[in-house]
């Protein structure tokens, strides 16, 4: 059990690396928001699991279940309104044409 | 203060208590045991104890919450958008097709992962950005929801904008266009709700003024 | 050997956090910061577990993540409706 969490843990601080550094690299808010709720919801839940394998089943693991199930669900909507709410603002995605014409 | 929010719980029961359409599992009775079971449930499980005097509070505190929370999230007729089947047995159908979905939705979501791992990480980074609308075929609100919520977590594309029956996806890749094209989703979606769809046609956008709604 | 690796996540954790701070300070527009905000509170509900673990408390820290969760999700909710609302805010 302790092994195969470490495991998760493991694999799930990889995806939050990538979640940083694609918050870094990706040319524009859009394309980083798919980083953020892709790669940071699917992290936070396997260092979770992780975590939850660790304890074993108690109220603990209960609640961290819990809480992971919130944020699988919060995460991508809190994306989707950011982005709504950007859209409605007037601020358009960055495509293959506007690298273009910039150089 | 406690004179105005008397009056509102007094508003909500009378509104919701007598909603003479509702028929089969509509009934707001069956809405508030549901709401009741879940929040008393998530009492229990974040208190931890089961003692009748736990039980009994967790019941009463979760009653005086949905009182008030009833009259601002009042699920009415929402605009666009069908009621779905009054049965108990679509109701049961649904929850057991959605249990199936969510193992499949998980590999999609892993299949996410690996896709995004691989953007970010290539030095090149073969994006390429676009922004498409589409109607969704998609006749209730709960189906909606399920197909953007989604559509945000499989690979490539998230949902931008839903509002009524119009999507606005944004894709990462053209491979990814690809995949809302065909509607793999949509059609999986439909299934676990049991509506009937034709897959539609996507417009790209480009300009903001092709956004206004 | 346990708590090694409790010690490495929060600090992998920490590190990554620190990171993203970058593209807060950064940003371009305000979306970008409520973004990275929002990554650094997800990670944040993480840490706030393992630190649990640490300090062998983890019934009382996982409540704490719990609502450390709720109010990161309202806040960028509240964010984003807000700026919907008054465009001018954010530019």
């Amino acid at each position: 059990m302790a092994i195969a969490g470490t495991v998760l843990i493991g694999v799930g601080l990889f995806l939050m690396a990538v979640t940083v550094i694609g918050l870094i690299r990706l040319p524009d808010f859009y394309t980083r928001t798919h980083a953020v709720s892709k790669t940071d919801t699917l992290g936070i839940g396997l260092v979770l699991v992780g975590l939850a394998l660790h304890e074993g089943v108690t109220l603990v693991s209960l609640k961290i279940v819990l809480g992971l199930l919130f944020i699988f669900i919060a995460n991508p909507v809190a994306a989707h309104l950011l982005t709504r709410s950007a859209l409605q603002v007037g601020i358009m995605p960055w495509t293959r044409r506007d690298s273009a014409r910039e150089q | 203060m406690l004179h105005a929010q008397l009056e509102t719980v007094r508003i909500a029961l009378r509104m919701r208590w007598h909603d003479s359409n509702a028929r089969g599992w509509h009934r707001p009775v069956f809405r508030w045991l549901a709401y009741i079971v879940l929040l008393a449930g998530l009492w229990v499980a974040l208190s931890g104890r089961l003692d009748g005097l736990f039980l009994a509070m967790g019941i009463i505190s979760a009653t005086a919450v949905l009182s008030v929370t009833e009259a601002i999230f009042r699920p009415g007729d929402p605009v666009g958008f069908e009621r779905p089947p009054a049965r108990f047995s679509w109701l049961a159908g649904t929850v057991f097709r959605l249990v199936i979905y969510f193992p499949l939705l998980l590999r999609d979501i892993a299949v996410a992962n690996v896709h995004v791992v691989h953007l970010v990480l290539n030095p090149r980074m073969p994006i390429s950005p676009s922004l498409v609308e589409f109607e969704s075929p998609l006749r209730t609100e709960a189906s909606n929801a399920v197909l953007a919520n989604s559509i945000t977590l499989t690979p490539g594309t998230v949902t931008v904008d839903m509002s009524a029956n119009r999507f606005i996806v944004h894709c990462i890749s053209e491979t990814m266009r690809q995949e809302i094209q065909e509607g793999v989703l949509l059609k999986r979606v439909a299934h676990v709700f049991g509506e009937k769809v034709e897959v539609p046609k996507l417009r790209n956008l480009t300009s903001a003024e092709e956004v206004k709604w | 050997m346990v708590s090694a690796v409790f010690v490495a996540t929060a600090s992998a954790i920490i590190v990554l956090s620190a990171l993203s701070m970058w593209r807060l300070a950064v940003g371009r527009t305000i979306y970008d910061r409520l973004l990275a905000a929002g990554v650094v509170g997800t990670k944040n509900v993480g840490l706030l577990v393992v630190l649990g673990f640490m300090f062998k408390r983890p019934d009382m820290f996982v409540d704490l993540a719990l609502t450390y969760a709720l109010l990161n999700f309202i806040g960028t909710v509240a964010a984003a409706k807000y700026l919907a609302r008054h465009p001018e805010g954010g530019l």
